[in-house]
This record gives C-alpha cells, sequence and structure tokens, in this order.
C-alpha cells in the first residue's frame, strides 16, 4: 500500500483546507481529516489506483460534515497547534488578512449550493467534473452554479462594519 | 451574463481548457478590456479567499495521517486463535482436534498464509513477484527456493485465473504464495511449505471476519488457500486445487 499512502497523504493539504472551509475551525478541520484518512486507509481496497484519489476524499469529508457523522470523536486527540505549524497562505499585510475574511464572508453569504461547488473547485482544486461527481450532479450545473456563485460575490458587499484598515508595519 | 462566454471565464479561472482554448481567450481579452477586468477581478477574488484559507504545515499533517493509520494486529496470532479445529476431511474422515493439541503446524501455516494474503491481496500494482505470464519461470525459480518441485495448480475449472506469485519466510524455510483472481477481481491465495516428513491430514478451517482459510497437508507439502468468501465457497475451490495437484 505505500502509493495509496503516498496518494493519500499528497491530497492532505486539499484535504485540510477544504475541511477547514466546512468547519472553519482548526481542531474540527483535524477531526474531519482524520476521519477521512481513516476510512480512506479502511476502504482502500476501493480505491482504483487509475483514479485520482481527491474527489473521494472530498466526497468523504462532505459526506461527514453534513451528516455529522463524526466516527471517533472520543479517540481523537487533539494535536496542539505551534503558530509554525499553520501558516495563513501569504498575506503580507493586515489588510489583505481583512480583505480575505470579507471574502470568505462574502462566500458565506451564497446559498448553500453555490457555495458547495466554488470550494469543491476553488479550495479543494477538483476539476468540473470531479465536483460534479462528488455532489452528482451534471457538470453543466456545477458551471452555472460556479458562475452564479462568482457573479454574487462580485456584488458589493452588504454594508458591515467599515473594516478598513491601514497596515503599519 | 450566462451565456457560453461566461461560462469561458470560469472555465479559464479554473484551469478547464486546453491550452489552446486558454490561448485563445487571452487573446480575445486582448481585444476586450471589460472582459479583461472583469477577469482580473473575479481572479483576484479567488485570490482573497484562498488566502482566508489556513494551510497546516506537513509535520501536523503527517502527525493526524499517522493517527488515522489502523493500529497493526498481529493477524496471525488472531487468527490462530480463530482457527475452528473442526473440519470435514477431504479422504473421508471426520477428524476433531482439541485445543492444546501439540505442536499445531496447522495453526502456524493457516496465520501465516492469512497474514501473507491480507498483505498482498489489498496490492494494486505490485500483487506478485512474478506475473503468471512468467509461469515457467515462477514454478521453476520457486521449486530452487523451495527445495521441491512446485506445482501451480490450474484453477480455471473454479473460475480463477492466476495473477502469478511469490517467495515468502516461513518460519526457518520458505513458502510459496500464488494468487488467483476470479472475474470480479475477488482475490484467492494458495500458500505452500515443504514439510519436514510425509503425511496427509484432514482439511481445517479458519475464518477471520469476512477471510475464510483452510489448510491441510498432502505428501510433503502444507497447503493453506485464503480467500474472501465462505466455507463452503472455499472448501470448493480447495478440493479444485487437490484435484489439479494430484
Amino acid at each position: 500500500m505505500p502509493r495509496f499512502r503516498q496518494e493519500l497523504k499528497e491530497a492532505l493539504p486539499s484535504l485540510w483546507r477544504y475541511a477547514y472551509v466546512l468547519t472553519r475551525d482548526r481542531s474540527r478541520a483535524d477531526d474531519l481529516v482524520q476521519d477521512c484518512a481513516e476510512r480512506a486507509l479502511r476502504k482502500r481496497h476501493l480505491w482504483q489506483a487509475d483514479r485520482p484519489i481527491r474527489p473521494w476524499l472530498a466526497k468523504m469529508a462532505l459526506n461527514i460534515h453534513r451528516n455529522g457523522l463524526r466516527t471517533s470523536a472520543a479517540r481523537h486527540i487533539h494535536v496542539a497547534y505551534d503558530e509554525a505549524d499553520l501558516s495563513p497562505h501569504a498575506l503580507p499585510s493586515a489588510e489583505q488578512g481583512l480583505e480575505a475574511m470579507e471574502m470568505l464572508r462574502r462566500v458565506d453569504a451564497l446559498p448553500p449550493e453555490q457555495r458547495e461547488v466554488l470550494l469543491l473547485v476553488v479550495i479543494d482544486g477538483l476539476s468540473y467534473a470531479e465536483a460534479a461527481g462528488v455532489l452528482d450532479i451534471p457538470i453543466g450545473t456545477v458551471m452555472s452554479r460556479i458562475s452564479r456563485a462568482r457573479a454574487s460575490l462580485k456584488q458589493e458587499p452588504t454594508p458591515g462594519p467599515p473594516v478598513r484598515l491601514r497596515s503599519v508595519t | 451574463m450566462t451565456d457560453a462566454q461566461d461560462f469561458d471565464i470560469h472555465r479559464y479561472l479554473d484551469g478547464e481548457m486546453t491550452r489552446d482554448e486558454s490561448l485563445a481567450f487571452e487573446r480575445r481579452m486582448e481585444h476586450d478590456e471589460a472582459l479583461a477586468t472583469e477577469v482580473a477581478e473575479m481572479m483576484q477574488d479567488m485570490d482573497r479567499l484562498r488566502a482566508a484559507v489556513p494551510t497546516p504545515s506537513e509535520a501536523h499533517l503527517d502527525n493526524l495521517l499517522s493517527r488515522a493509520e489502523p493500529v497493526v494486529r498481529p493477524i496471525w496470532g488472531q487468527l490462530a486463535a480463530a482457527v475452528v479445529l473442526l473440519a470435514v476431511g477431504f479422504g473421508g474422515g471426520v477428524m476433531m482436534r482439541g485445543p492444546g493439541a501439540a505442536p499445531d503446524m496447522a495453526g502456524d501455516v493457516l496465520a501465516q498464509a492469512s497474514a501473507a494474503h491480507a498483505l498482498y491481496s489489498v496490492e494494486v500494482v505490485h500483487p506478485v513477484e512474478v506475473p503468471a505470464s512468467e509461469r515457467d519461470q515462477l514454478k521453476g525459480w520457486l521449486s530452487n527456493r523451495l527445495g521441491a518441485e512446485v506445482r501451480i495448480p490450474d484453477l480455471s475449472g473454479a473460475g480463477l485465473s492466476l495473477v502469478g506469485g511469490r517467495l515468502l519466510p516461513f518460519e526457518q524455510g520458505a513458502a510459496a504464495q500464488f494468487m488467483y483472481e476470479d472475474a470480479e477481481g475477488a482475490r484467492v491465495t494458495l500458500y505452500l511449505t515443504p514439510a519436514q516428513t510425509r503425511g496427509t491430514s484432514a482439511l481445517r478451517y479458519g475464518q477471520k471476519d469476512t477471510l475464510s482459510a483452510a489448510y491441510w497437508q498432502d505428501g510433503l507439502w502444507h497447503y493453506a488457500l485464503v480467500g474472501p468468501m465462505g466455507r463452503d465457497g472455499l472448501a470448493r475451490i480447495a478440493q479444485s486445487v487437490q484435484g489439479a495437484l494430484f
């Protein structure tokens, strides 16, 4: 199984990021990733080597998240984070951090079916065909949901507290 | 907004275009400033969204993965304990052995065969060392290593085709494992190792979760057959093996 484990390992960063946008919590993202990895290892005989592993994992993550199916919450010992363990992607300034948070807030305001497709494609990096498979919808529906999601994100945000900060570094 | 061109923007942003399509789309943007601006804005939105999601370190993810690994249990110990000692002898007799019967060759062979089955039958890329296409070479090599002529039974009558074989350790010596596959891809392995003394034993069965295993001795060989079928299904295959080897 070394090849399977290798594929699984390589899929973990995007799976974790996807789990994070689903749960919005580091510990819960850890749990979700661990649950997916456990299932994947247990069911690795169902995996076909010629098929990409990430859509399979994404579907697992989504199902577990949707159903609140926590398999082993009691067994999980939380892995402490050092600050060094968790790097926001590349945010040189506080202002960019705020823009990112604002974008996440707008994504949250999307209709769920649009948000699901957008996150699979943009955060997990799945192709349209793979996202269609995960969500069990036609590929045309993936495209139209992505298109509508991006159109809504472009709209002016609903007025919230003004959070423009000038970076002082 | 929801025309074909609109989808092109997204297919471009999401890497769904072929190289030629991308180049054509970029040429179009050069002549259409509004389009270029829209694409640039959306690209920036997506960059912001990606930037809003943290990424844990590789060490942290490795840690999660190692916690997700199943605890490695010595399957042979469990399986040996689970071996059911009641069996139907293929010589026509029914034999029974009580627990604690001394040197339990059957238990050892079953345990090793089952562990080897569990290990290799799930392998997608390298299930065997020598593939069935090199059957003669496989036979010669294993016969040399085991010190006696090995026969590879043809089990096509039982719907099983040979995948190949490999050499394995058994106690102080060696064993051979032949892997077979049915039309659905279910894998059955035949494990054999030379015996110290000539003999014939009854069939003995073991069962662990969804795996069944059968052991017997015939002449100078110990055999074990392991597969994901029920005991009856396995017994039929064992008969095919015996038939093919006689």
